[in-house]
């Protein structure tokens, strides 16, 4: 009990980690929405780990010479990372929406490609990097432990943007969704409201990706969404479930990493899935008792 | 008394996909007040021309042209297996959709929209639905809140897209009484898609028939034979 106390202190020295992790369960959820929705799972896997191979790529010109304008260090470290994520992510989804639309090949097979490719780029970049620079391997685990209280606050900050943004706009963004065909009837700019929708999803990836890694940002994306799905009849509910279930995995899975001394990403994507687990094992409860129960009603 | 007039006309327009004419030289025209049944066999072109008449695709030649008094006020309504059922969404929400559809998204939501949408479900005598899932509706049920969508829009030209296709007998004549009132009633004009001939019949005013690439015009009458091309 003293060390679930502990954690909340604000000496704590995982303090910051401790609320990235909790900010990252709760915000990736609520794009992760769309990813369901859209049926573009394959997608929330394979962007991450571009975004995980454009900072190894930003890494990679910057061994080779090319000069940036922030002074050395840690902070220009972390803004080298977000720029060649973020360059990475959007070139991608412009790449992968072209062929979408011209019928190259099938989806899965671009998507699994791309996904193998970037994966094994994000590794050879760093280790084909003539400055030698290893500890950038780090960054493509992601680096909660090392989040700084200034990561922290405008890791937030992006975040409450980005749920302003979709907020705002969730109505529109639910329509060319759900209904293209419809959208496109009524005048709507579709593809505007893609890019919009992309262009959230871009900058939320290689944020979270910087903080936890491809891997959980990607099973912090589908896995809430897929567990809160089976008990939600409206969208609000479906979102402020989805980001509960997020935001508890990303807490509870820092418990127990922190008690037992378990690798944060592999804990938190376990915590997450235990509850995509129970919600399945509930809902056959449910449909049981519900079918049980017609008769006598 | 109101003129008739015309509130789609597409003239000598040609449609298909990556240059290649499925339909060649279609001239149509939709006048107000019309109950208009397009039909057709399966792979026949229908749903190239009604997407051609949609501007979901461009013709490759010649034009179609809308009333400027269509213009934001053209109900669409899908089929409704093109829906994916994953959305959690309710009977409500989907008829909301309609009014998203037709505003900028800075516009709040208002109470003048909550009674329209009731009333649109009203309309369909669907209000009794309007807080169950929509996936879990049967295909009649799904059928008339797809309508009710499209009616909140007050549309002047409403085109569905086989409406009545995966329903059964009592369903299929729900929606075509419902389709009827609407012309007769609310004087709408309605162009519908459907391979099912013979309900319609008593119904509609007009039918244009694809066949073999060209689009024509055909006695209401005929839909009673056996002898059309493609039965």
């Amino acid at each position: 009990m003293s060390e679930f106390l502990e954690i909340f202190k604000p000496t704590f020295l995982l303090h910051n980690a401790l609320w990235g992790s909790i900010a990252v369960g709760f915000f990736c959820p609520l794009i992760g929405v769309y990813f369901l929705l859209r049926r573009m799972v394959l997608v929330g896997l394979t962007l991450p780990q571009i975004s995980a191979a454009g900072i190894s790529f930003a890494f990679f010109l910057e061994g080779l010479g090319f000069s940036w304008s922030l002074h050395p260090g840690e902070a220009q470290d972390r803004f080298l990372a977000l720029a060649g994520s973020l360059v990475f992510t959007l070139a991608s989804i412009g790449i992968l929406a072209y062929l979408e639309r011209s019928g190259e090949g099938t989806t899965d097979s671009r998507l699994g490609a791309t996904y193998a490719t970037a994966f094994a780029a994000a590794f050879l970049l760093v280790i084909a990097n003539p400055t030698g620079k290893i500890e950038v391997l780090n960054m493509l685990q992601g680096e909660i432990v090392s989040v700084t209280s200034h990561d922290l606050h405008i890791l937030l900050g992006v975040y409450a943007a980005l749920t302003l943004l979709i907020w705002l706009l969730k109505d529109q963004l639910l329509l060319v969704s759900f209904d293209r065909e419809a959208a496109q009837v009524m005048g709507k700019k579709v593809v505007v409201w893609d890019l919009w929708l992309y262009g959230i999803i871009a900058i939320a990836i290689s944020m979270s990706v910087l903080i936890v890694g491809p891997m959980l940002t990607f099973a912090f994306l589908i896995i809430p969404p897929l567990a809160a799905r089976r008990f939600c009849q409206r969208m609000s509910s479906f979102f402020v479930l989805s980001c509960a279930i997020g935001g508890l995995s990303g807490f509870l899975g820092f418990y127990c990493s922190y008690l037992w001394d378990l690798p944060l990403a592999p804990t938190d994507i376990a915590v997450a899935s235990a509850f995509l687990m129970g919600a399945v094992v509930v809902k056959l409860i449910l449909n049981c008792r519900g079918r049980l129960l017609a008769p006598l009603a | 008394m109101s003129s008739v007039h015309s509130l789609l006309r597409v003239e000598n327009a040609s449609f298909g996909y990556s240059g290649k004419a499925i339909l060649e030289t279609v001239s149509l025209s939709i006048e107000s007040g019309d109950f208009v049944g397009l039909i057709g066999a399966n792979g026949s072109g229908k749903s190239t021309l009604l997407k051609g008449i949609l501007k979901l695709i461009k013709p490759l030649a010649g034009e179609v042209n809308y009333d400027p008094s269509v213009l934001g006020h053209l109900g669409y309504v899908p089929q409704r297996d093109r829906l994916d059922p994953i959305y959690p969404l309710t009977a409500y929400d989907v008829v909301r959709l309609g009014i998203v559809s037709s505003r900028p998204w800075y516009t709040q939501r208002s109470t003048h929209d909550h009674q329209a949408i009731r009333q649109a479900l009203i309309d369909v005598a669907m209000e009794p639905f309007c807080n169950h899932p929509f996936a879990e509706l049967s295909g009649g049920q799904r059928q008339r809140v797809l309508i009710a969508r499209a009616l909140v829009t007050k549309p002047k030209l409403l085109i569905l897209d086989e409406p009545t296709s995966g329903v059964d007998a009592a369903a299929e004549e729900q929606i075509l009484v419902l389709l009827q009132n609407l012309n007769q009633d609310h004087q709408m004009t309605i162009l519908m898609v459907s391979h099912h001939l013979k309900p319609l019949q008593k119904r509609l005013q007009k039918v244009l028939m694809v066949f073999e690439g060209a689009v024509s015009s055909i006695p209401v009458e005929t839909l009673a034979q056996p002898t059309l091309p493609y039965v």
